[in-house]
């Protein structure tokens, strides 16, 4: 019985740890009221790559080139209070455990904008963006194969 | 006066005492076992409780291993509506960046200002030491 109740904490430690992930974490969120979520499979950016390119305009950053190395995407906006102060936390967490670095911080009294990437050599395999404001969270989640080049290309792109 | 053969011929042994006392005695002898291997009816309670505390963590385990290999569903269907979010998405991250880019530059641009007083004051004392 003993051995039973150890391998079943074994296990659930085990799943915790494992479950601490983009996937995860969308699939709590999703759903739930004042939580608006996106997700994109590995299948819908696999027909994109299908897609011809778009005509890019001088100055303009082309996008299809970079889109087309990603795999997958999570995106969560809560605006509920407490949901939003529990994912915050759980983002937190989850690049704690140190899989993630920081990429850039920035602060702005109750604004906090993080963006974290885990890199394996010149290639970016993950991709989180953390904002967060007062009443609200917002997390964008990246999974792919991007280059740290083309990263840095929408990083450096001008909007407006 | 009966003998005792005739005394063994009245009284009739009910059937099945002979079963009933054979399960009897195994059931005694089990509760023995169980006494002489120190089992404690509160080390009986605790074996209990711990069978059901491994049955709670078991499921607990099973839920999260559902919940975490889940797949999330597609939210479009259209590559094409697909792209352009993802492309929306892009933008957005790239507007945050360029926001606290722009708090850098405000800060440098501040930095710089305040290098400047401090350079000016520095110069305007050493030439009046000259």
């Amino acid at each position: 019985m003993k051995r039973i109740v150890i391998i079943a904490v074994t296990v659930l430690t085990a799943l915790s740890a494992y479950a601490q992930g983009g996937k995860d974490i969308y699939n709590r969120y999703s759903g739930k009221e004042g939580v608006s979520s996106v997700y994109i499979s590995p299948a819908m950016f696999g027909l994109m790559k299908e897609l011809p390119d778009i005509p890019v305009e001088d100055g303009e950053v082309n996008l299809s080139s970079v889109i087309k190395s990603f795999e997958g995407m999570y995106i969560l906006d809560v605006e509920n209070s407490d949901l939003a102060a529990s994912l915050a936390r759980e983002i937190d967490s989850m690049v704690r455990q140190g899989r993630f670095e920081l990429l850039m911080e920035a602060v702005e009294e109750s604004e906090k904008m993080h963006m974290y990437i885990v890199k394996k050599g010149e290639t970016v395999t993950d991709f989180l963006l953390l904002a967060t404001e007062p009443g609200s969270t917002s997390v964008i989640s990246i999974t792919g194969n991007i280059p740290m080049a083309e990263l840095q290309k929408i990083l450096s792109m001008t909007v407006g | 006066m009966d003998t005792r053969e005739d005394l063994q011929e009245k009284i009739a042994v009910p059937a099945g005492l002979k079963q009933e006392l054979s399960d009897m005695i195994d059931s005694m002898d089990a509760a023995g076992k169980i006494l002489s291997s120190g089992k404690s009816p509160a080390r009986l309670i605790m074996t209990c409780i711990m069978g059901a505390a491994a049955g709670i963590v078991l499921f607990f385990g099973i839920w999260t291993a559902v919940e975490t290999f889940r797949r999330p569903e597609d939210t479009f269907t259209d590559p094409e509506t697909a792209y352009a979010e993802v492309e929306k998405a892009l933008f957005s991250i790239s507007e945050k960046m360029n926001a606290g880019l722009e708090k850098a530059a405000e800060a440098e641009k501040t930095l710089d200002r305040s290098m400047e007083t401090v350079k000016s004051l520095y110069l305007n004392k050493y030439n009046e030491l000259q």
